[in-house]
């Protein structure tokens, strides 16, 4: 019953005294909002560097920078061509650029004399993240670069149309021959197709497959089940069949020829045969021929596909990581400054003379701030879901496992909170110890910087942080409908368990006769 | 001159038992010089008991060995029979503190932080309104019980204090310094609520360093640096500090004779001469005394322009009674 009523006092404490600041209420309330809804409207999702291109001094090219347009987009926007290297570097001091890609007058000499012709990139920039998009947009736009020229030597290769149109010509010339008793005529067109065959015969031999190699990688092995599918399914053993076939009828028609024989049956047989052969060489070849350079080049495309049930976009997945942070902190803060208040303002001695002792009034400060925090949270949850547009997943099932996440994490909060009342003096020491939290979290709960790119003991660090725990899940249940995972509820109960032990050792130094 | 410290009258011990004893009491903090020496007093009940002494002689830290925050170096002290550092909530429940400076919520209303503090003395939520609605009545504060705590005056939040205090209806109020900085219209006010409760049979244990408040006691203990100087009623002090009573003598002239007659009537302890035509004299009782001179000195034909007792303030007592200190401790 004293609990109870003490419970009533602190909430009704805490919810009037919050409520006679309405500037308070707009900065717990709306603040989250606006800056959401600001980075929302603001954020581009990708980086623009202002780039300087730095061309040779050639008469052949351009200085216009919309000559260069395909060349250089996306995240370098090119503010101009320099043909002075010196002049272009001096702009990354004076801020005119971010980057300047100097390209090489040797770099076919290089590439000639069998080394990479490099061509300089220089870049000015503090930020570490920007510094690694950079190098990682450059590592992107390199690949595509060398896959224009790669593609543009691939068409140069490709077999030759003029050939199989020669092949059947040469065949209807031939069977022209045969059928007006032109011997000579049908010598020579055996010679010309024998000719053809043998050039068509190099250029199957020589034609790039993907997959078709004699020292498989892995990446080989990945695309072929075994060699002879190779063949088999891009049509080439066939054509290099036909081409034999041709031969072998070429053989047996200019064994007939020796014999007199120019148009018998038995020739005509061997003449539709080479035809045949020839018709079916020219469906390989030109089906061969008919696949663009482009995906020769980049024969395996992997296409990313994200299993999670809602659209990933930063809005979404920041939202609720925000929404647990401004909790902890608010919790911290509350729980931190309401202990150290008691003490400044003397009330502790109220307490400590009264018939309450501090495991009721911390119990009684803990169920206040408790439900007070929880219904901010849900106030928060429900806005960012109807005003932002936050997905909400599986919301009916999940209601009671996001509710158990808030509130664990508003457990452990508060938890954390009187210890940092237990160690501060003044409120303004409190405040500061809240701040010092405050960026730990940022820093070591995964809210910034993903837990997994930390070293394991550091990881360990995100146990004892409340939004760690309270972010993940609430990210997990509200975009991704997940199962509530049990285990990490526990621990977070536990470590939030322990600092209100910590905090309530500390808080009873207060009551101790002096 | 010293005054002997007077134990409590014997009539009152018997009829009841005391609702604060303290046996004895010294207490040190660390290893500096002791802060109270050796002191020792009983409160009766039912009385307005007051500990008098400058700023820095101890009295607050004699509250909080009262009501069990600090704990005596040595000594015993019982309060409702009880060891303070041993309060049960039952006895805590029994006793109520008004600390010195205003030490509640400055963002909550009067009626917020008078229910705030009645739920901490666990009172119910259903039945302490008409409790609340006494207390601040009491303190009219009843009228402005909406208004926040940080607007009212400094004189207010005293009040409210003393309501919060009221609120749960202890048997014993221990009051740290209620008046200080307060202005004297405001001070009359708060002590005519003693009386009040006084009255009411609750104990009230006051501390104060403006020694004119004592006339409004029914006991009087007077500390300085930790030292307890003087205990008892208010005329008992001061009967023991003048050393006895004060009657003022007015004459036409003042002649040897007057002054050799003077000397001869008994009860007259001492006489001082204050003009050429007025005395002040010491004396045993006032009212025998003024008897006895008027009939000597018609016998004498002396005549007598005036002659009336007087009671001197006890801002007169106190500093003569620092100044028979300082002298004795010089000796």
């Amino acid at each position: 019953m004293t609990l109870l009523a003490l419970t009533i006092s602190f909430i009704r404490k805490e919810l009037l005294g919050t409520l006679r600041q309405p500037s308070l209420m707009l900065t717990i309330l709306v603040g989250p909002f606006v800056i959401l809804a600001l980075f929302g409207l603001g954020y581009k999702a990708k980086s623009s560097y202002p780039t300087i291109l730095v061309v040779p001094d050639w008469p052949q090219l351009s200085t216009n920078k919309a000559d260069y347009k395909e060349v250089i987009k996306d995240t370098f926007e090119l503010v101009r061509i320099s043909k002075n290297l010196d002049e272009a570097r001096n702009a990354l001091k004076t801020g005119e650029a971010s980057i300047v890609i100097d390209v090489k007058e040797n770099a076919l000499d290089e590439i000639y004399a069998g080394r990479n012709a490099i061509f300089p990139v220089y870049y000015r920039n503090l930020n570490p993240v920007d510094s690694s998009y950079i190098e990682f947009s450059l590592y992107v736009y390199g690949t595509e670069f060398n896959k224009t020229v790669v593609q543009q030597g691939f068409e140069a290769a490709k077999p030759k149309p003029g050939a199989t149109q020669k092949l059947d010509e040469s065949v209807n010339l031939l069977d022209n021959s045969m059928k007006n008793g032109d011997m000579v005529g049908a010598r020579t067109q055996v010679s010309v197709l024998r000719a053809l065959v043998v050039v068509s015969a190099q250029q199957l031999d020589q034609l790039y497959l993907p997959g078709r190699s004699n020292n498989q990688t892995t990446q080989q092995k990945l695309l072929v089940k075994q060699l002879l599918d190779v063949v088999v399914k891009s049509g080439a053993d066939q054509a290099k069949a036909d081409l034999e076939n041709t031969q072998k009828r070429l053989d047996a028609l200019e064994t007939g020829f020796n014999q007199n024989d120019l148009n018998s049956p038995a020739q005509r047989t061997q003449l539709e045969s080479i035809r045949s052969s020839v018709r079916s060489n020219n469906e390989k070849l030109n089906r061969l021929n008919s696949i663009p350079s482009g995906v020769m080049v980049e024969p395996v495309l992997l296409k990313a596909q994200n299993q999670i049930a809602s659209t990933v976009n930063y809005i979404n997945f920041y939202s609720p990581a925000v929404i647990i942070l401004l909790l902890q902190h608010i919790a911290i803060t509350l729980a931190a400054l309401s202990n150290v208040r008691d003490s400044q303002l003397g009330t502790i001695e109220i307490f400590r003379v009264g018939p309450v002792g501090p495991v009721q009034l911390l119990t009684a400060k803990l169920i206040s701030f408790m439900l007070l925090i929880l219904l901010m949270g849900c106030l928060l949850v429900a806005l960012i879901i109807t005003i932002l547009g936050v997905p909400a997943i599986n919301l009916e099932q999940n209601l009671w496992a996001i509710l158990a996440v808030l509130a664990a994490t508003i457990y452990a909060s508060i938890g954390l909170g009187f210890l940092v009342a237990g160690l501060s003096r003044t409120e303004s020491q409190a405040v500061q110890l809240s701040m010092v939290l405050m960026l730990a979290t940022i820093f070591f709960s995964g809210f910034l910087v993903p837990i997994t790119q930390f070293i394991e003991p550091v990881q360990y660090v995100s146990y004892f942080i409340p939004t760690a725990f309270g972010a993940s899940e609430l990210q997990n249940l509200l975009l991704d409908g997940q199962v509530f995972r049990l285990e990490k509820f526990i621990i977070l109960l536990g470590v939030g368990t322990v600092y209100l032990l910590i905090g309530l050792f500390l808080y009873r130094r207060q009551y101790k006769v002096k | 001159m010293d005054v002997q410290i007077a134990p409590p009258p014997q009539e009152l011990r018997v009829a009841s038992i005391p609702v604060i004893q303290v046996r004895d009491v010294t207490k040190k903090f660390g290893s500096a010089d002791p802060i109270i020496k050796n002191l020792s007093f009983e409160v009766e009940p039912g009385q307005i008991f007051c500990l008098l002494g400058p700023s820095g002689s101890g009295k607050s830290t004699i509250v909080r060995m009262l009501i069990g925050i600090y704990k005596a170096t040595s000594g015993e002290i019982k309060v409702l029979g009880a060891n303070p550092y041993h309060y049960t909530n039952h006895t805590r429940g029994r006793f109520g503190y008004m600390p010195q400076q205003f030490v509640l919520y400055p963002e909550l209303s009067v009626l917020d932080n008078i229910k705030l503090v009645s739920s901490i003395y666990q009172m119910k939520l259903l039945k302490r309104a008409p409790k609340i609605k006494e207390a601040l009545e009491f303190v009219n504060l009843w009228d402005v019980r909406t208004r926040i705590a940080a607007k009212l005056s400094g004189g207010m939040q005293r009040r409210l204090n003393l309501a919060t205090t009221l609120v749960h209806q202890p048997e014993l109020i221990f009051m740290d310094e209620p008046t200080a900085g307060i202005d004297p219209v405001l001070r009359a006010r708060f002590w005519e609520h003693f009386k009040e409760l006084s009255k009411q049979g609750h104990t009230i244990f006051v501390t104060t360093q403006y020694v004119t408040e004592a006339d409004y006691c029914d006991k009087v203990a007077i500390l300085n640096e930790g030292q307890l100087l003087a205990f008892g009623t208010p005329d008992e002090v001061r009967h023991e500090v003048i050393g006895g009573e004060i009657v003022n003598l007015s004459l036409e002239e003042i002649t040897h004779p007057v002054l050799s007659l003077l000397r001869q009537l008994p009860g007259i302890l001492k006489y001082e001469i204050i003009t050429s035509q007025s005395l002040r004299l010491t004396v045993d009782n006032s009212a025998e005394a003024t008897k006895d001179i008027i009939t000597s000195f018609q016998e004498h034909n002396f005549s007598i322009v005036s002659i009336e007792p007087y009671r001197p303030d006890f801002e007169e007592v106190f500093v003569k009674l620092l100044k028979n200190n300082e002298r004795i401790i010089k000796e």
